[in-house]
């Protein structure tokens, strides 16, 4: 049952932590900026209007916008958000079902850019696969890095693991926060990797693949990019914050919970809004440069719970 | 000016004789003087920018067959004019590479062109529909090509882009524009010169007082009127003005185009807190309706001149803290350097001008080379040091830009200063020569340097006071096809920013 709670709270909050990125960074470039609930009153919007679909399009583009937020659910019900309990999660909290069914939206959104017939979401398309060559590597070696003390491959095991690393082995968890951090940008279509709020089509990455969509279809993708968005940041907190969160079940330890994931989300979605704000986009070509940094840091993680 | 007279056929020879003495195509005035003459006239005006000596080469073409040697094959430069001769007027370049439509896109310019700017087509009748049909050509193995616009995701201007990428690696780039050509010289015909003076200034949205000031400038060129001091001096500081506005807007655009909002939103700023003087100083944020033939429309009171001064002053300091900002950082460098090389050869085989051109090491500016009004002020000369940058890249553009700023902002101190010691304006004499009214089918050039390079007017008189015909040949015009040259070699994702780092205009072309 928390595990439901949990992606309802998840499903609630995605809009808002959008919005929030974008209302802050308004801030921090001079502006007023839009209301934090603006994503909410666009998906409302779209829902409300006709879908318009290419003349190239398939099945496939009808199909996609409800698998993938079916898979990147079905991601939020493997993740702990309040209790760091392993039984009600959805396949005990595996990374490997986690990260699998992250992928396997990737790879529809991948035929969705491509089934629409246009040439930037090609373009995207082939950017966004030459990044996940070293973004989901880095991810799961992360993980696997903070996990391994623990011999945990599940989410639960890995919240124990990063408490005890954080006060026993701080290298392996200094490592990992970098490397976890540095992809999320990349996962997210953030600054300076790509640029959220462009309309310069040719520099798309994530993008591009919605630029033919429309209306209700629209509405779910956008929110499943807001729903992904947050959970690689409640990925983060596992593998590297695992404060508050609930190891009973009372309701007190509830409370705190939540009040310790709205902080952590707040501080998260600021770091981004301020990165935004004073970054330039990097060249297409220096993102691999700095994923295989990433890569590195993961990979120097692992060795490290086998030397310390 | 040097007037020279061939056939149509040894246009060619001409042409390519004085391009290969250095001098630079300047623009070309296809005219409809079939009335006069009983033939068409074509124009080639050519400047040489380090001396500044002009020379306009002129031949007719017979009504009955009306075709003439293209000079393209010689000289790229004149490929945009001799098309737009043929879509607007029919006047058929033999030998021309690439012998299709410019500004008429579709069926119209194959079937039912009506050749608009022959003057037994009435203005009001409207030109027959278009229909386009976008077939895209079979491209080699492993290449694809990417349309872009014309309709695009940001409120821009239209513009279709055809890329043919390798990869990420742009192999070649076809762009086509006019999508909303308005005829506003077509519409110019017949109307009075203050009236064709509102035309020229709607030219354009961000060169307004640039496009008015070279108007007035070929009216009084024909009427032989010498402009007021004062006027002169105005119009030295409206112009610098216009410069500076537009090129801190510009730096803070090309920030777009890498996705660094701090840039975008200080130089915005900037931008905003001139545009407000420059309704307060002349009533219109674009600096529109300053100009007028024969001087100025409105007085700058001195005090409102040393205003000007201190709001200037402001801006280059909160400017160069901007600049400091941008250029100390390394991923807005690694961006900019390198990144869309316009080569000399290909600013000295189109006949690239302004900013763009300086950028790539070619030095040519109005102010220097045809000076008008208090430009030739000796000490404007000697203030005038219009920098250039050999490299050619986004970068050298952008410092271009920083750096000239520097210079109208020297310009403005010198013009307040004046301003505030010539005698107070005492009526309109000070500020306005009367025009007497100009013996019909006389015609002058009009150049000024607007903020994206040299803009030349062609204006001819009809009778009573009339435009019989106006031909508009703004600095966009000029460097759109440099834009397609600069491209190729790069990635396509880069293609935004070097795009906004020549920032040039649509409405120009759709004139």
């Amino acid at each position: 049952m928390i595990s439901v709670w949990q992606v309802l709270l998840l499903m609630v909050m995605a809009p808002f932590v959008q919005g929030y990125v974008q209302w802050l960074k308004a801030r921090i470039q001079g502006r007023i900026g839009p209301s934090p609930l603006k994503p909410w009153r666009d998906l409302r919007k779209q829902l409300a209007k006709e879908v318009v679909l290419s003349n190239a399009a398939s099945w496939v583009s009808r199909l996609v916008p409800y698998l993938s937020l079916g898979l990147v659910l079905g991601a939020a019900a493997c993740l702990p958000v309040l209790s760091g309990l392993p039984g009600p999660l959805l396949g005990s909290g595996s990374i490997f079902l986690f990260l699998s069914l992250l992928a396997f939206s990737r790879l529809s959104l991948l035929l969705l850019g491509l089934d629409s017939g246009s040439a930037f979401a090609g373009m995207g398309a082939g950017r966004d696969l030459l990044f996940s060559l070293l973004v989901e590597p880095t991810i799961f070696i992360s993980l696997l890095a903070v996990g391994l003390p623990a011999d945990a491959t599940a989410f639960p095991g890995i919240l124990r693991a990063a408490a005890a690393n954080t006060s026993q082995n701080p290298a392996v968890a200094s490592l990992a926060l970098v490397a976890i951090a540095g992809v999320i940008l990349v996962e997210t279509g953030r600054l300076p990797v790509d640029n959220p709020d462009t309309h310069l089509e040719l520099t798309m990455v994530h993008e591009s693949f919605l630029l033919e969509s429309s209306g209700r279809y629209l509405a779910l993708l956008s929110f499943s990019a807001q729903l992904r968005q947050l959970l690689w940041y409640t990925v983060l907190f596992a593998a590297c914050f695992p404060w508050g969160i609930n190891e009973s079940s009372t309701g007190a330890g509830f409370a705190i919970a939540i009040l310790s994931f709205l902080i952590k989300v707040l501080f998260a979605s600021s770091a981004v809004a301020v990165i935004e704000g004073v970054f330039a986009k990097w060249r297409v070509f220096a993102v691999p440069r700095y994923l295989t940094f990433m890569l590195a840091l993961a990979v120097a993680a692992m060795l490290a719970d086998a030397i310390l | 000016m040097t007037l020279m007279t061939c056939g149509p056929q040894a246009i060619s020879t001409l042409c390519q004789s004085y391009a290969s003495q250095g001098f630079r195509l300047q623009t070309m005035m296809a005219t409809d003087e079939r009335r006069i003459h009983g033939h068409y006239v074509l124009r080639y005006a050519f400047v040489h920018d380090a001396t500044g000596h002009s020379v306009v080469l002129e031949t007719a073409v017979p009504h009955d067959s009306p075709h003439y040697t293209a000079v393209t094959p010689a000289l790229p430069a004149a490929n945009w004019y001799e098309r737009e001769a043929l879509d607007l007027l029919g006047l058929f370049p033999d030998g021309h590479p690439e012998p299709f439509p410019l500004m008429l896109h579709g069926d119209l310019a194959a079937n039912a062109n009506p050749y608009p700017l022959r003057k037994e087509v009435d203005r009001a009748v409207s030109l027959p529909s278009v229909s386009r049909s976008l077939s895209v050509e079979a491209v080699p193995d492993g290449e694809f090509e990417v349309p872009v616009g014309p309709i695009h995701a940001g409120v821009i201007e239209p513009g279709h882009f055809r890329f043919h990428v390798r990869g990420e690696d742009v192999q070649s780039l076809d762009v086509t524009l006019f999508y909303t050509h308005r005829g506003l010289e077509k519409g110019a015909e017949g109307l009075t010169f203050a009236e064709g003076l509102a035309v020229a200034e709607q030219t354009c949205g961000v060169c307004s007082a640039s496009h008015g000031a070279a108007f007035a400038q070929a009216v009084e060129a024909i009427c032989d009127a010498h402009i007021p001091e004062r006027a002169m001096w105005i119009r030295l500081l409206v112009l610098e003005l216009e410069r500076l506005y537009n090129h801190i807007g510009d730096v803070g655009n090309i920030c777009a185009g890498i996705g660094f909002s701090f840039g975008v939103m200080q130089a915005g700023i900037l931008k905003e807190k001139l545009q407000r003087h420059n309704a307060r100083l002349t009533g219109h944020r674009f600096l529109r309706n300053m100009m007028a033939i024969g001087g100025v429309a409105r007085d700058v009171p001195s005090d409102l001149a040393a205003h000007t001064g201190h709001v200037v002053q402001e801006t280059m300091s909160a400017f160069s803290g901007l600049v400091n900002v941008l250029l100390s950082n390394e991923i807005v460098c690694d961006r900019f350097r390198q990144t869309g090389i316009l080569a000399l050869d290909v600013v000295r085989q189109y006949g690239v001008v302004g900013p763009a051109a300086r950028a790539s090491g070619y030095l040519a500016d109005a102010r220097l080379t045809q000076p008008s009004g208090a430009y030739s002020d000796k000490e404007v000369q000697t203030l005038l040091h219009v920098p250039t940058f050999p490299d050619g890249d986004v970068m050298a553009r952008v410092l271009q830009r920083i750096e000239e700023s520097s210079v109208s902002a020297t310009l403005i101190g010198l013009a307040v200063a004046k301003l505030r010691s010539l005698p107070k304006a005492d009526g309109d004499s000070s500020l306005v020569t009367p025009m007497v009214t100009p013996a019909p089918y006389e015609w002058a050039l009009g150049v000024t340097e607007s903020p994206r390079g040299e803009n030349v007017h062609f204006v001819m008189t009809g009778p009573n006071g009339t435009i019989d015909r106006l031909r508009i040949r703004s600095a966009s015009y000029a460097n759109w096809p440099a834009v397609a040259k600069a491209v190729p070699g790069n990635i396509i994702a880069d293609f935004p920013l070097i795009n906004k780092s020549f920032e040039l205009c649509y409405a120009c072309c759709d004139r």
